[in-house]
């Protein structure tokens, strides 16, 4: 019985197969196509989650620095990029702004002096890549935290 | 043998009976399958929208109007998607199509405000509705909002979210 089953001169294909196989195409259709949108949700997510976490590491950065007091200093890396997508950072005396494709996010921190080595501006710029230095200068009577 | 090329009377009452009963059968499995891909797409988007209401991480122009008006949801908060179903409302006349409405409800503990929720909440049905219409590409069917969202059988449009 077992070798009638097997042997298929005509090449014929059993019917049972032919449905089984539509099925499972149908269903596999089905499941790549939610798996497509859930990758491209989790793809979006973790862009949004990258740039939340720089933004957050470099005003808790700042903090930690205008808190050390005037000589304190923190080096921090850029990141390259986020997840392949150019960003930029802008800080200034209320807080860091994130903004990668088309989304921004930010960050709050406590009212204070921002500057470059300039000394003179009020927002600044961090690029992709780069190291920056931030330290705790005394400027007069109040404190100035400088991003070089 | 069938030298005549026959075929028996109950083959052909079998074959007629299978294709009475499969049509509606498939008709009904391929409107269910429909409904099923569309609350898929709407989960999906709903659970972006969350996302990006909890890492507070915007559109530049949405960003904009935050800063001014609803400051508060420029922080992070825990925006959870908690339960998404939907009714049946009927065959619309105007789309010709079975209108459906989804309702989401979302919890948001950190966010007490309820123009802030509503903002929340706008932000997880747009993306539900986006990602419908995204889902079955009837972009040129609707609108800037994706208000409603349109399949080959149904339509979507979405209530408020319900906050737990």
């Amino acid at each position: 019985m077992g070798s009638s089953i097997t042997k298929d001169h005509s090449g014929t294909l059993n019917i049972d197969f032919v449905i089984s196989m539509f099925l499972l195409l149908v269903i596999m259709a089905s499941v790549l196509s939610i798996a497509e949108g859930r990758l491209d949700m989790v793809q979006k997510a973790d862009e949004a989650a990258q740039a939340r976490s720089i933004s957050e590491t470099v005003a808790s950065t700042i903090e930690e620095v205008y808190s050390g007091g005037e000589g304190h200093e923190i080096k921090i890396q850029m990141p390259p990029d986020i997840k392949g997508s150019y960003y930029h950072v802008k800080v200034n005396q209320s807080g860091v702004m994130v903004q990668v494709g088309g989304w921004s996010g930010y960050s709050y921190s406590f009212s204070k002096k921002i500057s470059d080595y300039g000394m003179n501006q009020a927002e600044v710029t961090m690029q992709p890549k780069k190291n920056y230095t931030i330290r705790n200068v005394k400027e007069g009577k109040s404190n100035t935290v400088i991003i070089s | 043998m069938d030298s005549k090329g026959q075929l028996p009377i109950e083959f052909l009452l079998v074959l007629g009976l299978s294709v009475i009963v499969l049509i509606p059968l498939i008709n009904g499995l391929s409107d269910e399958g429909e409904l099923n891909q569309a609350m898929s797409a709407a989960r999906t988007g709903a659970l972006q929208g969350a996302i990006s209401d909890g890492l507070a991480i915007y559109p530049h122009e949405t960003f904009r109007d935050y800063t001014s008006e609803h400051q508060r949801l420029l922080h992070p908060s825990g925006v959870k998607i908690v339960e998404i179903n939907y009714l049946n409302q009927g065959f619309h006349q105007g789309y010709q199509k079975t209108k459906i409405q989804l309702k989401i409800h979302a919890s948001a503990p950190s966010v007490t405000d309820k123009t802030d929720r509503n903002c929340l909440g706008d932000r997880i049905n747009f993306n539900a509705r986006k990602k419908i219409t995204e889902s079955f590409k009837t972009e040129n069917l609707t609108n800037a909002l994706y208000n409603p969202a349109f399949s080959s059988e149904y339509v979507f449009t979405t209530a408020d979210v319900t906050w737990e």
